[in-house]
């Protein structure tokens, strides 16, 4: 029998082997979806923008990539693992080092074939939903069907053949790598019982502290400095962690005498015994946990919020500067119908930096400002239209400012910086002659959506804006009954205002439509990614503990032996594992709680609601990969 | 002690086991019986049918008077952990736990405190001469010292019947002077042992041998006189019923 015949029929032996084509196949499934929908003709159509973020994907494509070859990489020592004894009894029967290794070689790439055929058929019909999925998250409606794309076919034949080659040629390696021996003693493998280092066990949790601490002030006010430094002491301390700590703790723990109850002595020897070689892989499962949270749960707050990031942006459906009247007859021939309509008379002042003493130079933060010290621009309203904006907005209306007194007013919904920053009545003294303000109150109210960046302006008596001798312009603002849907009217109006489209109107459509779409597209993309992460780590830890399982054989067999019954060791089993899946699951939830914690204090959003949700889908999928990792044990053990 | 009517137990589709056919004998109280046979003789299987590890295909093992067969689960796992002590010949120690831990199993099982089973643990440990090992890795011991260490498991809970298969098997011949002459203390205290073996000197410390060949009990013998004239009636037997006996020939007591 030559070694082709041999190899094939090692393949055909599939039942045992078919968790290990299983993940390979996903992994090459996920990446040739991911290659698909982003090369999809139906998207590319439909959204010019499409095109445009390719870098998102191309990203997240590398990323996968790498993450399949850790994933391929860990299944395959399983793999491996298993039949080490298989692999001793060639060689004992006579067949030369250099053919096993052949023939590993040819074994390894023959299920690297197979799991790319079954990979790319089913990423076939996978992308169809998936670019349904991402049209529907982008808030396109498109028709998506089965197409082949030849492109993405190659590029995924390309990586996972590399990546494959890799893994055969270790595989074929391990003939080299042991004695004989030790392959037949593959499963018995016992470890020295590790050293406990308590100093090193708390140099690794105080490393974890000092990196929660870095993301509170000192992240916020030196970012560039301090990122680094904190990603370096979470990442460092997290290694140190689950090397030392853990050996530690279960140390400490087995000196308490309750500890050694019922089974626990026996877990306890399970876990500690196995601890060592596990800490690489509980640490790595961390990051990727905490990374995957974070990475998810932005994007989901992000998306979460869409509606009110527009709405900052957008206070009104649409705001024009001149032509009015044939604006809203353009309005009136479309499907819109004008809810509301509110006109307001601004007069633009421009004013240099120096001109305002503190503590309104804090407005620099609303970019008024050009950084090179050009004077910024102020809006001033008269009082009746603040009444009228503020009745239409439900606002409180403040009393009026008499002469030499002004209102303060944020010009767009939102951040409430000015509560923080003006909270007693400040003279603003300005070097013209109406430039003499008290400011007797702040409000936030959006005065309209022409105005690119965000402003301040002041409402004044109606004497003094009467007397303001800068020219004042009319703005109109008016609210659709259904802005999130266009029949082309947007279309008209810029061609209404030709090249002063851009100047003269401002419409909430266009602004919500992309908005909608990259986030659509960010959050796809990250979810992704997410759970591509989430099925890896589930997928590495399942395989570790198959691994461990297959070596654990003996000792159930034992404890059976000596009357700890069926059930006790499912206790056993489910305690071992559910150490392993807890550990980096906790870790890494706590890390991405206080990454997002910084998040938060950046978006100043309340991202509980969406957080939990990403926290939750997450823990989900996870209590399922748990479960059927016990599941798995149970049956090679018991 | 224990009473063993018909017994049969069958693998139905393996050509290799040996099946019991028919096996009837007793054990009383405080005796130490010794099973012989030649290799694949279904040894193994009688010792494995009255731990409870296997069941029987016909016939009933009672044990102080109770039917093993008609053991729930839970009453089968409280007989292994109270009543009964067993010794293995491959040791089936733990090698993720210490001697001392090893030894301190099936007290923890059982619930016992904490601090009163390690107090057993050590007194037990200086009897078989293993206390200085207590925390040594069982893979960093000799295979003496880890029958020891075994022995010491099983005995620890003072079960009333001990049941030991080949437990000698792994050792050499001044470790198996020495675990035999524990284990003959242990039954002049009163314990019930039934020992699995095929070596005459372990069974020449016994006062009662079961001879087991084609699936049933073809002879026994009962000691009344000192060791080394028993272990020559062992060797007789063995002789008459072929087998093993070739290699023993030259074999003398010690």
């Amino acid at each position: 029998m030559n070694l082709f015949k041999l190899a094939f029929r090692n393949l055909k032996n599939i039942r045992q082997n078919v968790m290990y084509l299983g993940a390979v196949t996903f992994a090459i499934l996920i990446y040739y979806t991911f290659l698909a929908i982003r090369s999809n003709e139906a998207m590319l159509q439909a959204n010019e923008l499409y095109g445009k973020l390719g870098t998102v994907f191309t990203g997240s494509s590398v990323i996968l990539a790498l993450f399949s070859a850790i994933f391929i990489w860990y299944s395959s020592d399983f793999f491996l693992r298993r039949r080490k004894q298989e692999i001793g009894l060639y060689a004992l029967l006579g067949l030369e080092r250099q053919q096993i290794a052949k023939l590993l070689f040819l074994e390894t790439m023959g299920y690297g074939l197979i799991g790319l055929l079954i990979g790319v058929v089913l990423g076939t019909v996978a992308s169809k939903y998936f670019v349904q999925l991402l049209a529907y998250v982008m808030g396109m409606t498109i028709e998506a069907d089965f197409s082949i794309n030849t492109g993405a076919i190659g590029q995924t034949v390309v990586v996972f053949l590399t990546i494959f080659l890799v893994i055969a040629l270790r595989s074929a390696r391990t003939i080299y790598r042991f004695t004989l021996i030790e392959l037949f003693k593959a499963k018995q493998q016992v470890e020295t019982i590790p050293n406990v280092h308590p100093v090193l066990a708390v140099v690794s949790v105080l490393l974890i502290g000092t990196g929660y601490y870095l993301t509170g002030k000192p992240l916020l006010t030196h970012f560039t400095i301090v990122a680094p430094i904190l990603m370096l002491c979470i990442i460092v301390g997290t290694f140190g962690t689950m090397s030392y700590f853990t050996i530690f703790l279960l140390r400490v723990l087995s000196k308490r005498l309750r500890h050694y109850h019922g089974t626990n002595l026996i877990l306890h020897g399970q876990l500690i015994s196995r601890i060592k070689s596990n800490a690489v892989m509980l640490s790595t499962i961390t990051v990727i946990t905490a990374v995957t949270l974070t990475t998810v749960g932005t994007a989901t707050s992000i998306y979460y919020y869409i509606d009110r990031t527009v709405e900052e942006q957008m206070p009104y459906s649409l705001s024009v500067a001149s032509k009015q009247a044939e604006a809203e007859k353009l309005i009136r021939s479309s499907n819109q119908t004008i809810e509301s309509r509110t006109m307001v008379n601004v007069k633009n002042v421009n004013h240099t930096l120096e001109e305002l003493p503190n503590p309104l130079s804090f407005t620099t933060s609303y970019q008024t400002y050009a950084f090179d010290g050009e004077p910024g621009q102020f809006s001033y309203i008269s009082y009746s239209d603040y009444q009228k904006l503020a009745k239409s907005n439900g606002k409180r209306v403040l009393p009026e400012p008499a002469t030499g007194e002004a209102i303060v007013l944020e010009t767009f919904k939102g951040n409430e910086l000015l509560k923080e920053s003006v909270q007693s009545p400040i003279g603003v003294t300005f070097k013209d002659t109406h430039s003499s303000f008290r400011i007797t109150g702040a409000t936030n109210l959006p005065l309209t959506q022409l105005y690119a960046k965000k402003r301040l302006a002041f409402a004044v008596s109606d004497d003094t804006f009467a007397m303001m001798p800068e020219k004042a312009a009319m703005l109109t603002n008016y609210q659709f009954s259904d802005e999130r849907s266009d029949d082309g009217l947007i279309n008209r109006l810029e061609q209404l205002y030709g090249k002063k489209a851009e100047t003269e109107m401002a419409a909430y459509y266009p602004v919500y439509a992309m908005t909608t779409a990259t986030t659509g597209l960010l959050a796809f993309a990250a979810g992704f990614l997410g759970l591509v992460f989430l099925l890896a780590t589930g997928s590495i830890i399942y395989f570790k503990m198959l691994a461990e399982a297959e070596e654990s054989k003996q000792r159930f067999e034992i404890i059976q032996k000596i009357g700890v019954d069926p059930q006790e060791q499912t206790g056993i089993i489910r305690r071992s594992v559910g150490f392993m899946f807890v550990l980096p699951y906790l870790l890494g939830l706590v890390h991405s709680l206080f990454a997002m914690q910084v998040l938060q204090k950046l978006l100043n959003y309340d991202l509980r609601l969406p957080m939990s949700l990403a926290i939750g889908c997450y823990t989900v999928v996870y209590l399922l990969y748990y479960l059927v990792t016990v599941r798995a044990y149970r049956r090679i053990v018991i | 002690m224990i009473e063993v009517k018909q017994l049969g137990k069958v693998y139905p589709g393996k050509v290799t086991e040996q099946p019991l056919t028919d096996i009837n004998f007793r054990v009383e109280e405080g005796e130490m019986v010794a099973v012989m046979g030649p290799s694949g003789s279904g040894k193994s299987t009688l010792i494995n049918l009255l731990a409870t590890l296997d069941q029987p295909s016909w016939g009933s093992i009672l044990i102080e008077n109770i039917d093993t067969a008609t053991f729930k689960r839970k009453e089968t796992t409280r007989f292994r952990r109270e009543t009964l002590g067993i010794i293995f010949q491959e040791f089936n120690l733990l090698d993720s736990l210490t001697v001392a831990e090893n030894m301190l199993v099936p007290l923890m099982l059982s619930g016992k405190k904490t601090k009163e089973a390690r107090e057993e643990m050590q007194h037990l440990a200086k009897r078989l001469q293993i206390d200085e090992l207590l925390d040594k890795q069982v893979d960093e011991v000799s295979g003496g010292q880890r029958q020891r260490t075994a022995i010491g498991r099983a005995l620890i809970h003072a079960p009333r019947l001990m049941l030991a298969d080949e437990p000698t098997g792994a050792l050499d011949f001044q470790a198996t002077k020495h675990v035999m002459e524990l284990l003959a203390e242990l039954n002049a205290a009163g314990m019930t042992m039934v020992i699995v073996t095929h070596d005459p000197t372990v069974a020449s410390y016994c006062n009662h041998v079961l001879f087991l060949k084609d699936g049933s009990i073809q002879t026994e013998l009962f000691r009344d006189e000192p060791r080394r004239v028993f272990f020559q009636r062992v060797i007789e037997s063995l002789s008459l019923l072929g087998g093993d006996e070739h290699h023993l020939s030259a074999i003398r007591p010690t």
